[in-house]
C-alpha cells in the first residue's frame, strides 16, 4: 500500500452499477488499479468479477458509475475506447492466429509500414521481426519471433499474448484466469514475466483466478467482490490465505472435502497392460466399487490419454478392460457407454456440452437408449428426469430449456455431471473434475462424487491438482511418461512426495 | 432455435417465415388479378410438392451438420431410371421402387464416403452431383421416355396427389425428427459432433442414415416429378439442390447444423414457389426472378441472424 500511495491510479472505477433483467450484477462497486501492482479480483462464480471486467472492456455498458483512466474520465461506449487508453485484456482462451508466426501475431493490425497511403501499405518485414525480437528480449521471453504460434506450448502462447499486449504502449493488463490451462512450472515462468513487468515497466495488472494460493503469492492487493458488492480491498501481505478465502465466501470455510466412505470389496474396473503408441506404456490398475482412484502426474504424463483409451475415445494398441469383472471391448465411446464407462472430459465447453442446446437435451444425450422405447423418445420421462437432476444437483437456471451455453462454469459442470449420473454407468472417469470452478462449486462436485461412491460406482479421477488427489482419493497413482511410477494409499504421501515422483526426482 | 421437443414449439419458432409467406401472398393478390384464381394456388402446390419432398431430406442432412449438393442430380438419375423401366414396360411398382431405391443407394454412398474418407461433405456431394448427372444422361440420352401408363401417372395427378405425398413425407419426417432417437441424434451431431460421440452416439452410423434419407427423398421426388410431367429428361432438377437448401434456410434451419426443423422447410418451399409464380404473373422476366429470389434468401437469413443474436 505504501508503495502505491504516492502514485496516480491507472484505472479508477467508482460506484459501478450494472443491472440485468431481474438481477443487479454490480451494485456500486469501486475498484482502483495503480501502476506497478498486481491487483487481484476475487469472488465466487457470479459475484460480479467478469461483469466488472466486461464493463471496463466495453463489452457491457454500465448503468451507473464513473470510470477514470489515468486520471481522465472516460465513457466506455465501445471496446475501442479502453484499448486506445492503453488497457489490454487477456482472456482464458488463447486469442492468437495459430498459422502466423510470433512477430506477425504481436504486431497484428499495427505492423510497421514501409510505405503507407491511407489504410494501405507494405509491411516492413525487417522492422517487424527486429522489433518483435527486441520486445521479446526486453520482457525476457526466450522465443524466436519466426516461430509459428500454433506450434508453441500453451504457456508460450500466453507469453506471446502478453508481449502482444505490451508492444502497443499498454499501461494496464487484465488477466482473466490466465493460468488455468498451464501446469505448475510454466506458471512460475509466467509469474516471473509479470513480476518483471510490474517492477521494471510499472505495468498494472488486474488478475482474476480461482487458484487462491497462487494469487496470494503473486498479488499485491486484493479486491473482494461478494454478490455484486465490494466486500473490501486489502493489502495481500496483511492477510493469510485462509483469511482471504473467508472474506471471499463471507464466513468460515466450510469443510470442502467430504469424508469418503469405505470402498466395497468387488471391483468396478480393472485394466491390464494398456498400451498406446509411446504415450501409454503398459498400465494396469484396479478400481473397486465405491472407490476413488486418483491418477496424477505432470502434463503429458498420460492421464488424459489413459482415460480416453479406457473409455474407447481413443484406440488402444493392446490391453484389456474389465467392468465389474466382465471383459469388455470399447472401440468407440458408444461401446464404452454401453458397457457402463462414462468419461467426463476436462474441456466442458467443447467436449462436454452442446452449448446451443438446452439443459434437457444435453442431459438426455448419453441416456437416450434408456430414455426411448423402440426408437421413440419418451419426452415426458426426459422432462421429468431433467427436472429431477436439476433440483438434485442444484443447477441454477430458469428452466430445463435454458441453453447450456448461457450457464456459468460451475453450473455447466453440474449439467455435465447430471448427464452422466443419468447414464447410470458403473465406472466414471473424471478428467480434471474441478478445473475453473470456484470453492462452493467444488464442494458440490465432491459431494456428488461421494453420492456416486455410495451407489457403488468406481471413480477414476484424473487430476493435476495434488491437493485434490490427496483429499479425494482412496489410493493415488502417479504417472510419469505413460507408466505408473508409484501407488500411494490414502494419507500416506504429502504433496511433495507426489511431486517428487511426478517429476522423476532421483532418477 | 428449435430442437426436438413439442411439436407446438416448432410452429411457434417458424412464425417469421409464415408472416413472410403471408406478406408475399397478399402483395401478389393485390398486384395481379390472375394470382387470385384457384388454379394459381393449385399450380403453386403442385410445383411445391416435389421440391418439398426433396427439401425435407436436405433439411435433415443440414440439421445433422451435413450438406448434400447432389440431390438435384439424384432426382434426375432416379427419374431416368424410372422412366426407362416404364418405357420398357416393367411393372409399375418395380419402376417406382427402383427409382426411389436408386436414390437411397446414392445417398448411402454419399454418407459412407463422407464418413470413411473424411473429405468435407461439400466436396463429396459436389462430386456426386456431377457423377449422378452424368449417369442420368447416360441412361436417358436420346431415348423417348414419355406417355407412361395411366396407372403410374396417378402419382403425379393434378395438385392433390403430389401434395398428399409431400404431406405424408413431411409428417413422417417431423415425427422422425422430434419423436425418435434417430432425430434426437441428428440434432446432437449437428450441434457438436464430438460431444455427441463422447456421449455414446454412434455418429458415423447415424450420418450414413441421414444422407441415405436425403437420397431416398430425392429419388422419391424424381419419381413424382416423372409422374407429374409424364416425361423424363436428364436435365430434371437442375439447381434444385440450392433451392432445397434455400428453402430449409428460409425456414430457419442452420447451415451449421444442430438447429432447425423439417416442418418449417415447407414454408420456405412455399415462399420460393409463390415468389416465382407471382413474379411470372407480374410479367417480370426470368433474370429478375432469380435476382428477387436471391435477395429473399439473404434477407431471410439476415432476419434470422439478427433475432438469434438478440436472444443470446
Amino acid at each position: 500500500m505504501e508503495l502505491t500511495a504516492d502514485k496516480k491510479p491507472l484505472v479508477e472505477m467508482r460506484g459501478i452499477v450494472k443491472r440485468f433483467p431481474g438481477v443487479v450484477a454490480l451494485d456500486g462497486v469501486d475498484f482502483t488499479l495503480f501502476p506497478g501492482e498486481v491487483h487481484v479480483l476475487l469472488g465466487e462464480n457470479g459475484a460480479g468479477k467478469s461483469t466488472l471486467i466486461k464493463v471496463l472492456s466495453g463489452a457491457y455498458a454500465c448503468d451507473g458509475g464513473d470510470i477514470f483512466i489515468r486520471g481522465e474520465q472516460v465513457r466506455i461506449t465501445s471496446p475501442q475506447v479502453p484499448l486506445q487508453k492503453g488497457l489490454r485484456f487477456i482472456y482464458q482462451e488463447i486469442c492468437l492466429v495459430p498459422d502466423l508466426d510470433i512477430a506477425r501475431n504481436m504486431f497484428l493490425g499495427v505492423e510497421p509500414m514501409l510505405v503507407q497511403a491511407g489504410g494501405w501499405g507494405l509491411v516492413d518485414k525487417r522492422a517487424l521481426y527486429g522489433r518483435a525480437a527486441e520486445y521479446l528480449k526486453r520482457f525476457h521471453i526466450e522465443l524466436d519471433p519466426h516461430a509459428v504460434v500454433g506450434e508453441l506450448s500453451v504457456t508460450q502462447q500466453k507469453m506471446v499474448e502478453i508481449a502482444r499486449a505490451l508492444v502497443t504502449d499498454a499501461c494496464a493488463l487484465v488477466l482473466d484466469e490466465p493460468t488455468d490451462v498451464l501446469e505448475d512450472r510454466s506458471r512460475h515462468d509466467l509469474f516471473e514475466v509479470i513480476g518483471r513487468l510490474k517492477r521494471e515497466h510499472q505495468v498494472g495488472f488486474v488478475y482474476i483466478s480461482h487458484r487462491y494460493r497462487e494469487v496470494h503469492e503473486l498479488g499485491d492487493r486484493v479486491t473482494i467482490l461478494r454478490d455484486g458488492r465490494n466486500a473490501g480491498t486489502y493489502a495481500i501481505s496483511a492477510l493469510t490465505l485462509e483469511e482471504m478465502i473467508e472474506k471471499m465466501i463471507g464466513g468460515q470455510i466450510k469443510k470442502q472435502y467430504p469424508d469418503l466412505p469405505a470402498p466395497r470389496e468387488a471391483e468396478a474396473l480393472r485394466v491390464e497392460d494398456v498400451r498406446r503408441g509411446n504415450v501409454l506404456n503398459g498400465i494396469s490398475l484396479t478400481v473397486r466399487q465405491g472407490e476413488i482412484l486418483g491418477v496424477t502426474g505432470l502434463m503429458g504424463a498420460g492421464k488424459t490419454e489413459l482415460g480416453r483409451a479406457i473409455a474407447g475415445v481413443d484406440r488402444m494398441d493392446s490391453g484389456e478392460v474389465f467392468v465389474r469383472g466382465r471383459k469388455v471391448r470399447c472401440a468407440t465411446p458408444a461401446e464404452g457407454v454401453r458397457h457402463g464407462i462414462a468419461y467426463l472430459t476436462e474441456d466442458r465447453k467443447t467436449e462436454g456440452l452442446i452449448l446451443d442446446h438446452s439443459i434437457r437435451n444435453n442431459y438426455a444425450l448419453p441416456s437416450i437408449d434408456r430414455l426411448s422405447a423402440g426408437g421413440i423418445l419418451r419426452h415426458g420421462r426426459i422432462d421429468r428426469e431433467a427436472d429431477e437432476y436439476m433440483t438434485k444437483l442444484q443447477v441454477k437456471a430458469p428452466s430445463r430449456d435454458t441453453l447450456a451455453g448461457q450457464l456459468s462454469g460451475g453450473n455447466q459442470q453440474k449439467v455435465v455431471l447430471a448427464k452422466w449420473l443419468g447414464a447410470q454407468c458403473s465406472v466414471v472417469i473424471f478428467d480434471e473434475p474441478t478445473r475453473g470452478i470456484d470453492i462452493k462449486g467444488r464442494a458440490e462436485v465432491y459431494r456428488i462424487m461421494k453420492q456416486l461412491l455410495e451407489q457403488g460406482v468406481g471413480i477414476l479421477m484424473l487430476t493435476s491438482d495434488y491437493t485434490e488427489a490427496l483429499e479425494m482419493s482412496h489410493r493415488i497413482v502417479v504417472l510419469r511418461r505413460g507408466g505408473i511410477k508409484q501407488t500411494f494409499n490414502r494419507g500416506e504421501p504429502t504433496e511433495e512426495d507426489i511431486l517428487r515422483v511426478a517429476i522423476g526426482a532421483g532418477e | 432455435m428449435s430442437e426436438p421437443g413439442s411439436v407446438l414449439k416448432h410452429f411457434k419458432k417458424g412464425i417469421e417465415a409464415v408472416l413472410g409467406l403471408l406478406l408475399i401472398t397478399v402483395v401478389f393478390l393485390i398486384l395481379t388479378p390472375s394470382y387470385r384464381q384457384v388454379s394459381n394456388f393449385t399450380q403453386i402446390f403442385a410445383q411445391s410438392a416435389v421440391l418439398a419432398i426433396m427439401a425435407t431430406g436436405t433439411t435433415i442432412v443440414l440439421i445433422s451438420g451435413g450438406l448434400d449438393l447432389s440431390v438435384g442430380s439424384i432426382l434426375a438419375l432416379c427419374a431416368c431410371v424410372t422412366g426407362r423401366m416404364l418405357a420398357a414396360h416393367d411393372p409399375l411398382w418395380l419402376a417406382v421402387a427402383c427409382g426411389a431405391g436408386m436414390g437411397l443407394a446414392v445417398g448411402f454412398v454419399n454418407g459412407t464416403t463422407v464418413v470413411a474418407t473424411r473429405v468435407p461433405p461439400f466436396i463429396v456431394t459436389l462430386g456426386m452431383m456431377m457423377i449422378a448427372r452424368g449417369a442420368a444422361e447416360m441412361i436417358g440420352k436420346g431415348r423417348d421416355m414419355s406417355m407412361f401408363a395411366p396407372g403410374f401417372s396417378v402419382l403425379g395427378k393434378g395438385w392433390l396427389v403430389p401434395s398428399l405425398i409431400a404431406l405424408g413425407v413431411i409428417l413422417v419426417s417431423i415425427f422422425l425428427m422430434s419423436m425418435t432417437k434417430l432425430g434426437f441424434n441428428a440434432y446432437a451431431i449437428g450441434g457438436n459432433a464430438e460431444v455427441a460421440r463422447l456421449s455414446g452416439v454412434p455418429v458415423n452410423r447415424c450420418r450414413i442414415i441421414y444422407y441415405s434419407i436425403g437420397g431416398l427423398l430425392a429419388g422419391l421426388a424424381g419419381v413424382v416429378e416423372t409422374a407429374r410431367l409424364d416425361y423424363v429428361e436428364p436435365n430434371f432438377g437442375l439447381g434444385w439442390e440450392l433451392q432445397s437448401i434455400a428453402a430449409a434456410v428460409i425456414g430457419g434451419t442452420s447451415l451449421f447444423g444442430g438447429m432447425g426443423g423439417v416442418g418449417r422447410t415447407i414454408i420456405g418451399v412455399l415462399v420460393i414457389r409463390s415468389l416465382y409464380a407471382g413474379l411470372i404473373q407480374c410479367g417480370v422476366d426470368s433474370y429478375w426472378q432469380q435476382v428477387a429470389i436471391g435477395l429473399v434468401i439473404i434477407v431471410a437469413v439476415w432476419i434470422d441472424t439478427v433475432q438469434r443474436r438478440r436472444r443470446t
